[in-house]
């Protein structure tokens, strides 16, 4: 299965390489230039055992024949106690985690519909894990550009490992090694209403195959902590909704968007949630963010932590237990677009933003925040 | 789901209904109308979403590492 994933990954690679080298063979004989933009951005991510610091660099190129390039690379540096994690052992370590994200597109024109067709290839490496990830995107605006349908294919392919946490090396840990793999789908319309207002509706369906729990957790069945063990195969379906509306009058835009979730381990889970954007002044605004999220709990999850030698499955996942969650924050955007003259006037179009949000938890991971800053340069 | 998925088709119903002319869309290429340009952000949002809760998708991410999945 690993090996037929690389393939499908190396065939739709090569497929869309053979269409953009035809794009750029003809890139030149349009007049436009190539246009694009370049990202830098850091998130950095607390809680009470955890911290992110996940700076990131990205650039896309936009050519004349519609071809797109679009690549991200991000550095996660993990700080975290392994109690965090719901591990029996609390040992504090530091793990790198590299992600590369590489995007190849091609915007055309169908029956004077335009259509969009990209291909993603997504690699994630850290000292215990590795994911290789490739999905197929197509989208089309119909209906005089009234309605846009979009589609997903993804393919998932990752190895799980142990390192050695402040432990001895042991043969156990050095011979853990287990797969996962994925493929899901997800389907997309978004549909005009008003001048002032749009509507869209996503369906996304998910199977997972293989080592889902974590590797370093451990379980106490019969007073004995024994490695935690899920199911090996996961099927998950989200539904989510989204409506926009704008109030000129206000300079204000109102975005609601509710997402209903639930898959085979019995979990169901439901999230509201409203951005306020309001403009202020002519370059810049303020968009405000509640999120609420609940869920119930996984059928093997034992709220006593009590499980037997004859449970199928253990599980000390803070994410398999009931919770909810209030997420609040703001962000600040300003677009530099006075720069018209002076020495900075190669920023004109660019826009810097810097954001904060607060999550309040019940779950074991408790209360975090998320801090974001990122400026986009075009050119 | 079965509501959910009758409220999905009754929004694609609405498709071929409603005609909005180019020149009326000034409001909906504002910013803070098409959020596309919040794409990377909301990248990174998703995965600590998705790595601290049980749910996931809705927000075009993807899982993989971190304990995700």
């Amino acid at each position: 299965m690993r090996l037929q994933l690389r393939r499908i990954a190396l065939f739709a690679l090569l497929a869309f390489a053979l269409v953009f080298a035809t794009s750029f063979a003809f890139a030149d004989e349009v007049s436009g230039g190539v246009t694009g933009a370049v990202m830098a951005r850091n998130n950095y991510y607390l809680e009470r055992s955890t911290r992110v610091v996940a700076p990131e660099v990205g650039a896309r190129l936009d050519f004349p024949s519609g071809a797109t390039v679009e690549a991200v690379y991000l550095v996660d540096a993990i700080t975290s106690a392994s109690l965090a994690a719901g591990a029996l052992e609390d040992v504090a370590f530091t793990e790198l985690r590299h992600d590369v994200r590489a995007t190849l597109g091609r915007r055309l024109t169908i029956d004077e519909n335009p259509v969009q067709l990209a291909a993603t290839f997504r690699r994630s490496h850290e000292p215990d894990y590795d994911s290789l990830s490739v999905s197929l995107f197509g989208a089309a605006e119909l209906n005089r550009r009234n309605t846009a349908v979009s589609f997903r294919l993804s393919f998932l392919s990752d190895e799980v490992r142990q390192t050695f946490r402040g432990r001895e090396r042991t043969p156990t840990t050095m011979g853990f090694r287990e797969e996962l793999r994925g493929a899901g789908v997800a389907l997309a319309l978004t549909q005009l209403l008003t001048p002032r207002a749009y509507v869209g509706a996503d369906y996304e369906f998910y199977v997972l195959e293989g080592f889902t729990a974590n590797a370093y957790r451990r379980v106490l069945t019969a007073g004995t902590p024994l490695p935690e063990h899920h199911p090996e195969t996961r099927k998950r379906h989200t539904v989510a909704t989204r409506l926009a509306v704008m109030f000129p009058e206000l300079a204000t835009s109102l975005h609601l968007h509710v997402r209903l979730y639930r898959d085979d381990w019995d979990i169901l889970a439901a999230t509201p949630e409203a951005r306020l954007y309001t403009k202020l002044g002519s370059f810049s605004h303020l968009r405000l963010r509640y999120r609420y999220y609940k869920q119930g709990a996984a059928f093997f999850y034992r709220a006593d932590g009590e499980y037997l030698p004859t449970d199928p499955f253990v599980t000390a996942d803070p994410k398999m237990a009931p919770f909810q969650s209030h997420l609040l924050g703001g962000q600040l955007k300003l677009f530099l677009d006075f720069l018209d003259e002076g020495r900075f006037k190669r920023l004109r179009g660019a826009s810097f933003d810097v954001g904060f949000e607060y999550i309040f938890s019940t779950s074991a991971y408790g209360n975090g925040t998320i801090t974001q800053a990122g400026l986009v340069i075009p050119f | 789901m079965w509501r959910a998925a009758l409220i999905t088709a009754w929004v694609v119903s609405f498709a071929g209904c409603v005609r909005v002319a180019p020149y009326q869309r000034g409001h909906l290429a504002d910013p803070t109308m098409d959020v596309s340009h919040e794409n990377a952000e909301a990248s990174f949002r998703a995965h600590v979403h998705d790595s601290r809760e049980g749910a996931t998708g809705g927000y075009g991410s993807s899982g993989g590492g971190c304990g995700c999945n």
